[in-house]
C-alpha cells in the first residue's frame, strides 16, 4: 500500500519584529495536488513556503509534513521536501553536473542512482548542453533548470517552488511547465508560489491566495470562479486583493 | 556528507586558480607576484631589524621578545576582530546557507564546515605577518626544523581560538540584529574594539611610539618594558609567545601548555554549545527590521529637479556610499589607520638630523601618503562607474559622457586632494620640515591627486564590471589591478624623478652650500607633463569606452 502523503499547516503565524508577515494560516494538502500559491508582493508567500522548508522559525501555529512537525526539523523530514527558492543559488565554480552530483551526495544517493537522475532530467529539462559547462557562465534560465533537477533528483514526497517562471524565456517556461505538469500523475504534493496566474490556472488543481498575510481563499479554481462569477483567474486575483492599496 | 562538503569546498578554491584566459592569468600572477613580495619583504625587516638586535649585547634579546609579545598581540586582536565581521556573513549571512539547510546535512556539518571557511577568511590577512614573523624568529635563533613546525602548529591554535572566540561575540548579540540594522551593528562593534585597541595603546603605553636614540641604560630598560603587553600575557598569543621563547632558551613550558589547554578546552566546549543553539540562530535570523519605520529622505528628492544632473548624480554616488556598510566600513579601516599613521608621528620626536635620514624621511612620508591616496582611489574611486551597474544604460541616454566623465573626475578629484594634503601637510609640519619641503609636497600631492585620479576614473571606464555589485569585488578585480600597478607606477615614477634635486637641497643645506632652486623646477616639470601626458591617454580611452558601452 502506497503511503500517504500530506502538508498540513495548522495556524502558522510568522512575525519580522513587529510586523505580522504570516498572519494564522491554515490549510491541508494531499498527494496529487498542485498547489498553486498565489498574491500580491509581500503578502507572505515566500515566508510561508520558508517555514514549510524549515528555513525560517515561526511564532505561531504548526507545519505538518507527513503528519510529522517540521519543528526541530530531522534530516528524514528534509529528505521528503525538495526545494527551489526564489533566487537561486549554485556555486559558480561547479559545472551543472558536479553540482547535481554534489545534491545527490547529500541527499545519500548511490552514484548509479544519481548518474540515471542526470540523465533522465538533463533530457526533460534540456541542458544536456551545458551540463559540464561551470554555473559562472549559465544564464536564469539555464541555472533555474538545474536548480529544479536538483531538487527533483532524490524523489521527494513534497516539492516546494518559490516563483518558478521569473526570469524564463518561454521555451524554458515550457519545459518546466511540462515537468510540472507530469506530477499530476504522481502521488505527491507540488506546491508552487507564483505571480504566473496563468500557470496556476493551467496546471493547478487547487489554489489559495495570500493578501496581506492572511490566507484570503483556499480551493479549487472552478468553486472560486463560480462563487465570484467571474471567467478567468486573473479578474479574480484582482477582486479578491482589489482592496491591496 | 561533511567530507562531501569539504571536497565540494576544496575544488571551488582550486578552481580560482585555474587560468581559463588571459586575463586571469595576469590577475593570478598579481595577485602572488605582491604576496610574495609581501611575506618575502617583511621576513626581510624582521630578519635584519632582529639580527641586528641580536647582536645587541645584554638587550638584543629582550628586545626582539618584546617587539614579538607586541606583534603576537596585535596579530591575536586582528584575528578576533576579522572573525567577528567575517562571522556574521559565513554563518548568518550567505546564501548558500539556505542552500545547505534545505538539504538533510545536519547542523554540525554545516556549522564545522562554516568554521573552517570562517577561519580561512579571517586569518589569511595576518598570515602575511605571522609567518614572516615566525619564520625570521627561528632562522634568527637558528633553531632546528621541528621547533619551527612545532611554533606553526602553536600559531594555527592560536588563529583557531581567537577566530572561534569572535564566533562567539557574533552568536551572543545575533539576538540584536531582530532589533537593529546590519549596518549599525557591524559598525558599533568595529567603532568599538579598534577604539579600545587604539586607546589602550595610546593611553596606557605611549612611550611604544618613541624609540630614544641617545638614551642611558636606564631609559632603553624602561622602553623596552613599555613595549612588553603584560595585560595580555595569558592571552594565546602570549602563552605561545613565551613557550616559543622557553623553547629558544631551552627552558620548560609545562604551565604554559596546560593555559593553552585550558583554553583549547574552553573553546572546545563553548563550540559546541554554539553548534548547540546554530540552527535556532539562523532560523531567527533577521536583517530586516521591518517592524521600524523609516523617514522620508528628501535629500536626493530635492536634487532631482536640480538643473544640474551632474551635480544630482554626485548626490546619488554619496547617499549609495553611505548607506552601504561595506563602503564605510572598510573606509573606516583606512580612517583608523590614517589616524594611527599621523598620530606615531606627532608623537615621535626626531632624533635623526642628519640630511640623509631627513630626506629619507621626508621621501618615506611623502610615499606613504602617495600610497595611501593610490589605494584608497582603487577602493573607492576605481569602482564608482561599475557601481551604475545595469543602470548605466539610463544614465547615457540623458546626459552627455562628457559631462558625465567630467563631474566624477572633478569630484574624485576634490576627495583624494583634500585628504592627500591633509595628511601631507600635517606629517610634515609634526616631522618638522623646512618650509620649501612642506611646500613642495604640497605642490607633489596637488599633481600626484589629479594624476591618480585620472587613472583610478579612467581605468574605472576603461575596464568596468557592471555586473558585479560588491565594490571590494570590483576593487580586487582585474580592472582593479590594473589601476593599482599604473598608480603606484605613476607615483614611483614621480618620486624617483623628485628624488635627486631633494637629495641635493639636504645635502647642499646641510653644508650650507647654496642650493639652486631651478633643479626642483625641471623635476616638477617632468611630473607634470607625465601627468599631462597620462591624463590626455586615459581621458580619450575612457570617454571613447564609455560611449561605447550598450547594454
Amino acid at each position: 500500500m502506497e503511503k500517504e502523503i500530506t502538508l498540513e499547516v495548522k495556524n502558522l503565524t510568522k512575525k519580522y519584529g513587529k510586523k505580522i508577515a504570516v498572519n494564522n494560516i491554515s490549510f491541508k494538502l494531499n498527494g496529487g495536488d498542485i498547489f498553486g500559491f498565489i498574491g500580491p508582493n509581500g503578502a507572505g508567500k515566500t515566508t510561508t513556503i520558508k517555514c514549510i522548508g524549515g528555513l525560517l522559525e515561526y511564532e505561531g501555529g504548526d507545519i505538518l509534513i507527513n503528519e510529522k512537525s517540521n519543528k526541530g526539523f530531522d534530516q528524514n523530514l528534509k529528505r521528503s521536501l525538495g526545494y527551489v527558492p526564489d533566487t537561486p543559488f549554485l556555486y559558480d565554480k561547479l559545472t551543472g553536473r558536479e553540482f547535481l552530483y554534489f545534491v545527490g551526495r547529500l541527499y545519500g544517493m548511490d552514484k548509479k542512482k544519481i548518474e540515471e537522475r542526470i540523465e533522465e532530467y538533463s533530457k526533460k529539462l534540456e541542458f544536456s548542453d551545458y551540463i559540464d559547462i561551470r554555473t559562472e557562465e549559465y544564464s536564469h534560465g539555464m541555472k533555474q533548470r538545474i536548480i529544479i533537477a536538483s531538487s527533483f533528483l532524490h524523489s521527494p514526497d513534497i516539492f516546494l517552488v518559490d516563483e518558478p517562471m521569473v526570469g524564463l524565456d518561454p521555451k524554458s517556461s515550457k519545459i518546466v511547465k511540462d515537468l510540472f505538469k507530469e506530477f499530476s500523475f504522481s502521488n505527491r504534493i507540488l506546491f508552487i508560489s507564483t505571480h504566473t496566474l496563468s500557470l496556476a490556472e493551467e496546471i493547478c488543481n487547487k489554489i489559495g491566495i495570500m493578501d496581506k498575510g492572511n490566507l484570503v481563499y483556499f480551493g479549487s479554481i472552478d468553486n472560486l470562479k463560480e462563487s465570484l462569477k467571474k471567467s478567468n483567474l486573473e479578474e479574480l486575483f484582482l477582486e479578491i486583493t482589489k482592496n491591496d492599496n | 556528507m561533511i567530507t562531501d562538503l569539504f571536497v565540494l569546498k576544496s575544488k571551488i578554491v582550486l578552481r580560482h586558480l585555474i587560468i581559463k584566459d588571459f586575463k586571469t592569468l595576469i590577475r593570478i600572477l598579481t595577485f602572488f607576484f605582491v604576496i610574495s613580495i609581501f611575506l618575502f619583504g617583511t621576513y626581510f625587516v624582521f630578519f635584519k631589524v632582529f639580527n641586528f638586535l641580536l647582536n645587541l649585547e645584554d638587550i638584543g634579546k629582550g628586545f626582539i621578545y618584546r617587539i614579538s609579545s607586541l606583534l603576537f598581540t596585535i596579530i591575536f586582536f586582528l584575528l578576533f576582530t576579522s572573525s567577528i565581521i567575517t562571522s556574521i556573513s559565513t554563518f548568518f549571512k550567505t546564501p548558500e546557507l539556505e542552500f545547505l539547510f534545505s538539504t538533510p546535512l545536519k547542523t554540525q556539518h554545516i556549522f564545522f564546515s562554516k568554521l573552517f571557511e570562517n577561519g580561512f577568511y579571517a586569518s589569511w590577512a595576518s598570515l602575511i605577518i605571522s609567518l614572516p614573523l615566525i619564520f625570521s624568529i627561528s632562522n634568527v635563533f637558528m633553531v632546528e626544523t621541528i621547533f619551527l613546525l612545532k611554533w606553526l602548529f602553536l600559531f594555527i591554535l592560536m588563529v583557531f581560538i581567537s577566530t572561534s572566540f569572535g564566533i562567539l561575540v557574533v552568536f551572543l548579540i545575533s539576538d540584536l540584529f531582530k532589533m537593529f540594522s546590519l549596518n549599525f551593528i557591524v559598525t558599533l562593534i568595529f567603532v568599538l574594539l579598534i577604539s579600545l585597541f587604539v586607546f589602550f595603546f595610546i593611553f596606557t603605553k605611549p612611550d611604544i611610539f618613541n624609540l630614544p636614540q641617545n638614551a642611558t641604560l636606564q631609559e632603553v630598560t624602561k622602553y623596552l618594558n613599555s613595549l612588553e603587553v603584560e595585560q595580555f600575557k595569558y592571552l594565546p598569543s602570549g602563552i605561545i609567545l613565551q613557550i616559543i621563547f622557553n623553547d629558544i632558551n631551552a627552558r620548560s613550558s609545562n604551565l604554559l601548555y596546560i593555559l593553552l589547554f585550558v583554553y583549547l578546552s574552553l573553546t572546545f566546549s563553548f563550540l559546541f554549545l554554539l553548534v548547540k543553539i546554530y540552527r535556532k540562530k539562523y532560523l531567527g535570523f533577521s536583517l530586516f527590521n521591518l517592524s521600524s519605520k523609516k523617514k522620508r529622505s528628501k535629500i536626493l528628492e530635492k536634487r532631482i529637479f536640480s538643473k544640474n544632473l551632474e551635480i544630482f548624480l554626485i548626490v546619488k554616488d554619496m547617499i549609495i556610499f553611505f548607506r552601504d556598510p561595506s563602503q564605510w566600513g572598510q573606509s573606516l579601516i583606512f580612517m583608523i589607520l590614517l589616524f594611527i599613521y599621523s598620530f606615531s608621528i606627532i608623537r615621535s620626536p626626531i632624533y635623526f638630523k642628519t640630511p640623509f635620514y631627513t630626506y629619507i624621511l621626508s621621501f618615506a612620508n611623502l610615499g606613504f601618503s602617495s600610497y595611501i591616496m593610490a589605494t584608497l582611489s582603487v577602493r573607492f574611486i576605481y569602482p564608482l562607474i561599475s557601481l551604475e551597474g545595469k543602470t548605466f544604460s539610463i544614465i547615457k541616454s540623458s546626459i552627455r559622457m562628457e559631462n558625465y566623465f567630467n563631474s566624477k573626475l572633478i569630484f574624485n578629484f576634490l576627495i583624494i586632494f583634500f585628504l592627500g594634503e591633509f595628511l601631507i601637510v600635517l606629517t610634515n609640519i609634526f616631522l618638522k620640515m623646512d618650509l620649501l619641503i612642506i611646500l613642495l609636497s604640497s605642490l607633489i600631492t596637488f599633481i600626484f591627486s589629479f594624476g591618480i585620479t585620472i587613472i583610478n576614473t579612467g581605468f574605472g571606464a576603461i575596464l568596468p564590471d557592471f555586473n558585479e555589485k560588491n565594490p571590494s569585488k570590483i576593487a580586487s578585480g582585474f580592472g582593479g589591478i590594473v589601476a593599482a600597478i599604473v598608480s603606484l607606477f605613476y607615483i614611483g615614477l614621480s618620486i624617483s624623478i623628485l628624488s635627486t634635486p631633494v637629495k641635493n637641497y639636504f645635502e647642499k643645506s646641510f653644508k650650507k652650500i647654496p642650493f639652486d632652486i631651478s633643479e626642483f623646477y625641471f623635476a616638477i616639470f617632468f611630473i607634470v607633463v607625465l601627468t599631462f601626458i597620462i591624463f590626455i591617454i586615459i581621458y580619450n580611452i575612457a570617454l571613447r569606452r564609455l560611449k561605447k558601452y550598450n547594454f
